[in-house]
């Protein structure tokens, strides 16, 4: 055999092989997949509206905290630091604990060796509002699962319904764990719960979610996942993204390409 | 016949008197948790309920328990006649023991009322809820309305019967329900299938063997003696549910790994207990019986409690209550033990007058 010869049989086997492994899932790829997106509604009923987020990891920076300090201040989230009462809308979690049911422990850390951006998946079957005895937490016309604090009886229910730890409960008085307030949001009271509302303050006024805002990597990209022709759905179609715990049935408007 | 709770020897106020000693204890426990928040407990990041959550389960569970014996007397199982009032005073004692217990964990309990002006019906809590008062108010209603008739000697009304009829589903619907709140396996487990049936069963020992304690522990303090055949059909009773419930508990035990240790001491104290039930010289003993139904009541206590260990994202957490947090459970509690002693002295007045 000549050597052209061997190097081609080479190349043809191993492009073989590496098909195989992809179709049956050896490779990370299998993670995530393409969003079939011809399953969600074509924006037929007029006015139908679901935000959604799509988080590029390969673009965020390890370490970096800015939409999560962000959202700290647009929204006067206290910080109890690590007193065991912590308050989260938004924060970085390591792979563990964001996608603990997809597979990890044998693959190289380039991709999960990070902590990837956590927060309140907006669940298009969100398991938190039908727990609610009070509809505190209930789901808009728009996707956004939103929270009145003024209806919540702090029975802490939601908490146990959500599986993504996305709701948080105060349990002292969080003004003053407050490091700078801001008046034209407001601030909560102890004994009631909150999380991530997707900033509906903000998309009232034609702005993106603060964290979208904040982030200089453009990593977080926010829109309306019912139309087809948003920037959002585009990319979902093109690209293999993943949610958090999908075997759930809880259908989460965030997405990530990791 | 409430005016018998005022008159009474010395172990019945001294028992009173500590009771409204721990009420007093409770009351200022929670007097602090009104000011500074839910800290005041042992809760916090990843541990979401406590004792207080479950006294509410174990409380719910008593109280379905106690249709086991109305639903053989409404077949006509007459000697159970002599004790479906206590079984019905001790639901509606145990009904509000848990409701209070749920009150008490409540972030915001000024708030109380708004769960009956939203209720909401795909929201187990509010079920829940909604299923405790039902239960409470049916169970106090009968019972009250039993016992007058009783003690004038004239047959009970004719409003009575369908509503106890109705407290039978009731209660069917308030153990599934009340244990679903709490439910913390971890995983999607098979053995998840089995949780309705192993709440039920856990509930029918739990709450008979605790009905059967009060029997005895009456039999040993006043003049009212239930007889024979009906603490010997309790004890089948418990039996029956208890070796259910153990077993299940033991398939349990195939399905996790973490907290074998405490899930074997549960079974193994359960059916320590209900042995008693078989050897004839024990269970002639009414101490020997009173240790029995304790050890069955705490192991059943104990398996509910594992359940506290297990953080609400997985894994096993570090949880101790503090003793503000006790002092209010055991407030609760002792305010559901005054409710049943007051009723309770009410009844043995009655049945003991002729
Ligand atoms: S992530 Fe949790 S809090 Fe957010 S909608 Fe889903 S279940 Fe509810
Ligand atoms: S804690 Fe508040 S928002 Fe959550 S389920 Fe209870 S009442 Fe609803």
């Amino acid at each position: 055999m000549n050597e052209e010869r061997r190097e081609f049989i080479k190349k043809t086997s191993f492009g073989f092989l590496a098909g195989i492994g992809v179709t049956s899932g050896f490779f990370l790829n299998f993670l995530m997949e393409k969003t079939d997106t011809s399953l969600w509604a074509d924006k037929s009923i007029a006015g139908t509206i679901r935000w959604g987020m799509l988080i590029d990891m390969r673009k965020c920076i390890e370490g970096c905290q800015k939409c999560v300090d962000a959202c700290r201040l647009v929204h006067n989230v206290p910080d109890f630091g690590n007193s065991g009462y912590q308050i989260e809308w938004l924060q970085k979690k390591p792979y563990r604990e964001v996608f603990p049911t997809s597979g990890e422990d044998f693959t190289g850390k380039e991709r999960t060796g990070k902590s990837f951006p956590s927060l309140c998946n907006h669940c298009a079957e969100p398991p938190c509002a039908s727990a609610c005895p009070t509809q505190a937490t209930f789901k808009r016309f728009d996707g956004i699962v939103a929270l009145d604090y003024h209806r919540c009886t702090g029975c802490r229910s939601c908490m146990a319904s959500c599986p993504y730890g996305a709701i948080s409960f105060n349990w002292s008085e969080p003004r003053p764990a407050i490091k700078a307030l801001n008046a034209s949001y407001p601030t909560r009271e102890k004994g009631v719960v909150e999380k991530c509302n997707f900033c509906p303050e903000r998309l009232l006024k034609g702005k993106l979610p603060a964290c979208v805002e904040a982030c200089p990597e453009k990593t977080l990209m926010f829109g309306d996942l019912n139309d087809p022709k948003s920037e959002i759905r585009l990319l979902l179609e093109k690209n293999q993204t993943m949610q958090r715990k999908p075997e759930l049935g809880t259908l989460p408007s965030v997405f990530y390409i990791i | 016949m409430i005016e018998n709770a005022l008159k009474g020897n010395r172990p019945y106020w001294i028992w009173i008197t500590l009771l409204l000693l721990v009420i007093a204890f409770g009351i200022s426990a929670y007097a602090q948790q009104l000011r500074l928040g839910l800290s005041v407990t042992g809760m916090g990041d990843g541990v979401r309920s406590g004792i207080t959550t479950m006294q509410f389960a174990f409380m719910a569970a008593v109280a379905a328990s106690t249709t086991l014996v109305v639903l053989p007397y409404l077949h006509d199982y007459k000697p159970f006649g002599t004790i479906v009032l206590i079984a019905q005073f001790l639901g509606a004692s145990a009904s509000a023991t848990a409701l209070l217990s749920l009150f008490i964990d409540m972030g915001k309990p000024q708030l109380m009322l708004d769960l009956w002006r939203y209720a909401t019906p795909q929201s187990p809590y509010s079920w829940a809820f909604f299923l405790l008062t039902g239960y409470f108010l049916i169970n106090l209603v009968t019972g009250w309305a039993t016992l007058g008739a009783e003690r004038k000697g004239v047959p009970t009304a004719a409003w009575v019967k369908p509503l106890i009829f109705i407290s039978i589903p009731w209660a069917i619907a308030l153990a599934v329900v009340t244990g679903f709140l709490f439910v913390n396996f971890p995983g999607n487990h098979w053995i998840a299938s089995l949780l309705a049936i192993h709440l039920l069963a856990s509930a029918f020992a739990g709450g008979t063997a605790l009905l059967l304690l009060i029997i005895l522990i009456l039999k040993k303090t006043s003049d009212f003696d239930a007889g024979r055949e009906v603490t010997d059909k309790l004890e089948l009773l418990v039996t029956y549910a208890g070796s259910c419930t153990f077993a299940l508990i033991g398939l349990k035990c195939f399905a996790t790994s973490q907290v074998l240790p405490l899930l074997w001491l549960s079974i193994l104290l359960g059916i320590a207990s209900i042995s008693v039930f078989f050897v004839p010289t024990w269970k002639s003993s009414i101490s020997w019986l009173i240790a029995a139904s304790a050890g069955v009541v705490v192991s059943i206590l104990a398996e509910k409690g594992i359940a506290l260990l297990y953080s609400s994202m997985g894994g096993i957490v570090a949880y101790v209550p503090t003793l503000t947090e006790v002092s209010m459970t055991l407030g609760v509690l002792a305010l559901g033990i005054l409710f049943l002693t007051i009723l309770l002295k009410a009844v043995v007045a009655v049945k003991t007058a002729d």
